[in-house]
């Protein structure tokens, strides 16, 4: 990850679209506002079954309607409430971030992560790094920005 | 009056009201309800500006904010327009889902809706308690929130709740101490249970061991009072030599067919041992790991239960001088093979571990010519053991002599990338400082050590135990052996080791080697599992539904996992692990049925082009192809996950309430509103 001065795209982006699962996902959103951590308002949550119920259909709505940045999170690796669907969504976005590359476009913002539901610095250490990761995207080139 | 006067009052209002008011049905007419929560949310959101703009939005026909939504007069709110003013969707705009949404929920279904018609949208967790320092970000991050809440709304339709019947009877595959203790606590509820055992004797592993850590009580004694317990239980119908065939069906439903292959002894066998005694095969017993002989008309043990002989047939050579000598005529040899159909409701799987067969590490020479002193812990046990070959002596295979010079090696087969098992079997450290102990105990000047990587003895009383025999004279060497010699001229054994605390390589010279072997998945758990079509975890345990959570459910509902059959586990473990499956396996057959939301994926049968991805997605095997070779959702056995959806190539399955439309409508106002790129 190259390093990338968070202030110099500030205002750069306001919409950022998590779709969060409605086990661990929505459980360290959850443990994190208890806990008042604060993070970036562009974050929103779109609470789903499972992140493998996300695929690039979600993915690629979310980005026509505006969103600056996608990711899913869900369970820990092998905590999975539903087995293997975090598995099947990593899957998925690490191929969706190889059609976009070859594309031209970064492979910065679209993302999966992991969190777990009783420490909500997980989740919030997941959108740090989602907002980090769309600065790189942004400094460097290859967002939609400037393609309408 | 009480609450339930009020909700029956309530309901009979709720009847037919929306007629009676002249409100059209099919339309969405949404109430919109953001909630103050004291200062929690309005000291940073402006409530009464995230109402005034979700006023706006089409099919909203009130839109309100209030102090407590979760209070008595909040909830009256909701109730109060479903009846004044036709509202059929209700989003509120408070906490989470877990905390408040169900409470919402009840209320609209006390008023006559369906409870999935509510849909909760979160500004406390999710919006004002994490953005208290940028107020109008938050303010403008609630309505959108809010708008994707009532977009959600919009198109949301009725879950049917259903009570699905159960049979009441269970099977449980596996008689070992897992699957005797589960029988026997699911029998004691009331329930028939169907033991099946795929050899003749029950007990498993437990009734092969000389003593059980780290009380060195003797196991057979904690065990016969199961063992006879469930022989005898009224309930339970135990079918020994069996196997499952073929399962169909899904939860509280099941349909087993089970092979039950013949003992070719007769119940009236008196377990006189006339037939074994004057049975001229001789053939190295399975049950003691070949440190015994058996004949080809045996029984395994002495206390083995059922205590009928049996006959192996592909080891007898029909001499029939055990159908001349029987005292009873038990021995029949024209017995058939049978198979037997059960009905059950749930299925627990007991089906045990396997000790791991050293004979691929080739350094260690497991197996081999000329090395027979080399054993493992198991082989050592069943020398200790009191019906033993030996009379209970160690004595060195080869000759016959008691060994001076014990080694024991860790972790063979386990910790091992080499072989493939990465994990830690757990209970080798245990065991291994238990027969060290024993042997010590017995010859008191004989060396005795153990090679180990890391001695792992947590939990109450094995630290003791361990220093207990640390304490007995055992001797401890950190270091994993790179190798067993054997020196050409004498034939003694050595083990080469690095104790790698004092940095010294070291010989050991020994009279008998012991390995500590894994604990691995048993022979033919991949049959059985594609059988149950339930999940295995990479290291061929089947896999539990959630590691801390669930860590006896499979995949599959309605079939439960107990014991080493998920992973390995000691003897308390697995008792405990197996009694949490009984329960958990006997919960919907005590109640009769299961209530199960359909929140299930609908199949679009013009789109769906039959390619199948959608059954491969499945985890738990709920779609499967009917006979016109279409996929059909089995609505029992769907957890909702949804996973089917984005498998599909063409969008042919779609999970209720979370269709590909629906979540759109919920992405657009959250990903910034309008499309971008209409080109």
């Amino acid at each position: 990850m190259s390093s990338c001065d968070i202030n110099e795209c500030e205002g750069k982006y306001d919409n950022i679209v998590v779709f969060m699962c409605n086990e661990c996902g929505q459980g360290s959103a959850n443990t994190a506002g208890v806990g008042r951590m604060p993070y970036d308002p562009s974050v929103r949550i779109v609470r789903v079954q499972c992140t493998g119920q996300i695929g690039p259909i979600q993915i690629m709505d979310a980005l026509n309607n505006g969103a600056d940045a996608v990711s899913c999170v869900g369970c820990c690796i092998g905590a999975c409430h539903f087995f293997n669907g975090n598995l099947l969504s990593m899957r998925r976005i690490k191929l969706m971030k190889k059609m976009f590359k070859e594309l031209g476009y970064s492979d910065q913002f679209i993302n999966q992560y992991t969190s777990r539901a009783a420490e909500g610095e997980t989740a919030v250490g997941d959108f740090e790094d989602i907002v980090e990761r769309l600065c790189t995207a942004i400094t460097e080139g290859g967002t939609f920005e400037n393609e309408c | 009056m009480t609450v339930k006067d009020e909700k029956i009052k309530n309901s009979e209002l709720a009847e037919g009201s929306q007629e009676k008011m002249g409100f059209p049905e099919d339309e969405p007419r949404i109430g919109v309800y953001v909630c103050h929560c004291g200062h929690n949310i309005a000291g940073t959101v402006d409530v009464a500006e995230v109402a005034e703009s979700a006023s706006n939005l089409p099919n909203v026909v009130e839109a309100k904010h209030y102090m407590f939504m979760c209070s008595k007069p909040g909830v009256q709110l909701l109730k109060d327009d479903i009846k004044e003013k036709g509202v059929n969707r209700t989003v509120v705009a408070s906490c989470s889902k877990n905390q408040h949404g169900r409470t919402f929920a009840r209320t609209i279904e006390e008023m006559g809706l369906n409870k999935h018609l509510h849909q909760q949208v979160n500004v406390r967790e999710f919006c004002s308690w994490v953005h208290k320092k940028d107020k109008d970000k938050a303010t403008e991050k609630a309505k959108k929130l809010v708008e994707a809440g009532v977009n959600r709304a919009r198109k949301l339709e009725e879950v049917e709740t259903k009570k699905i019947r159960t049979t009441k009877a269970a099977l449980v595959i596996g008689a070992g101490i897992a699957g005797l203790r589960a029988t026997y606590d699911i029998a004691e509820l009331g329930i028939p249970v169907y033991l099946i055992e795929r050899n003749s004797t029950i007990g498993g592993h437990m009734t092969r061991l000389n003593k059980t850590f780290p009380t060195n009580e003797c196991p057979q004694c904690s065990i016969s009072p199961l063992t006879n317990g469930v022989a005898n239980h009224p309930l339970v119908e135990l079918y020994t030599n069996a196997q499952i065939k073929s399962v169909e069906g899904s939860m509280g439903n099941y349909e087993i067919e089970v092979e039950i292959k013949p003992r070719y002894v007769k119940d009236n066998c008196t377990s006189c041992g006339e037939c074994e005694a004057n049975c001229p095969v001789e053939v190295p017993s399975e049950w003691d790991k070949g440190m015994s002989t058996r004949g080809a008309i045996y029984k395994a043990y002495p206390q083995a239960i059922p205590a009928t002989y049996v006959r192996s047939k592909k080891d007898c050579i029909e001499c029939n001088t055990c159908i001349n000598i029987c005292p009873v005529q038990a021995v029949d040899f024209s017995q058939e093979p049978e198979t037997k159909t059960f009905k059950v409701g749930s299925i627990v799987v007991a089906a045990g571990y396997e000790e791991y067969d050293p004979t691929e590490i080739d350094a260690y020479h497991y197996g081999q010519e000329g090395y027979d002193d080399i054993i493992t812990q198991l082989q050592l046990e069943r020398m200790l053991g009191p019906t033993s070959m030996t009379g209970s002596e160690v004595m060195r295979p080869s000759d016959g002599k008691i060994p001076k010079k014990v080694v024991m090696i860790q972790c063979v087969g386990s910790r091992n990338e080499q072989v493939g098992n990465k994990y830690c079997t757990g209970v080798c450290c245990k065991f291994a400082t238990k027969n060290a102990g024993l042997v010590k105990d017995m010859y008191p000047d004989a060396d005795v050590t153990i090679c180990y990587i890391d001695m792992r003895t947590p939990g109450l009383n094995f630290e003791e135990y361990y220093k207990a025999a640390q304490e007995k004279g055992v001797r401890y060497i950190r270091g994993r052996p790179s190798e067993i010699l054997k020196d050409p001229i004498s034939g003694d054994l050595s083990v080469i080791v690095e104790d790698t605390l004092s940095q010294t390589p070291l010989k050991l010279k020994a009279d008998l080697v012991v390995l500590s072997a894994a604990m691995v998945p048993p022979e033919g758990i991949g049959p059985l599992g594609s059988k149950l079509k339930i999940l295995r975890s990479k290291e061929g345990f089947f896999k539990e539904f959630h590691i801390k959570m669930n860590p006896t459910a499979s995949s599959k509902g309605g079939i439960y996992l107990a014991g080493t059959i998920q992973g390995p586990k000691d003897i308390s473990e697995t008792v405990a692990h197996a009694g949490n499956a009984a329960a958990l396996a006997a919960q919907p057959l005590v109640k009769g049925y299961i209530e199960k939301e359909m929140l299930i994926p609908y199949i679009d049968y013009d789109l769906c082009m039959d390619c199948g991805m959608c059954i491969t997605a499945c985890n738990p095997a709920a779609i499967s192809m009917n006979e016109d070779g279409r996929p059909d959702v089995n609505e029992v056995a769907c957890k909702s996950c949804g996973i089917c959806m984005p498998a599909c190539p063409t969008g042919a399955i779609q999970l209720l309430n979370f269709r590909d439309d629906q979540l759109l409508d919920e992405i657009v106002p959250i990903a910034g509103g309008g499309v971008v790129c209409n080109e």
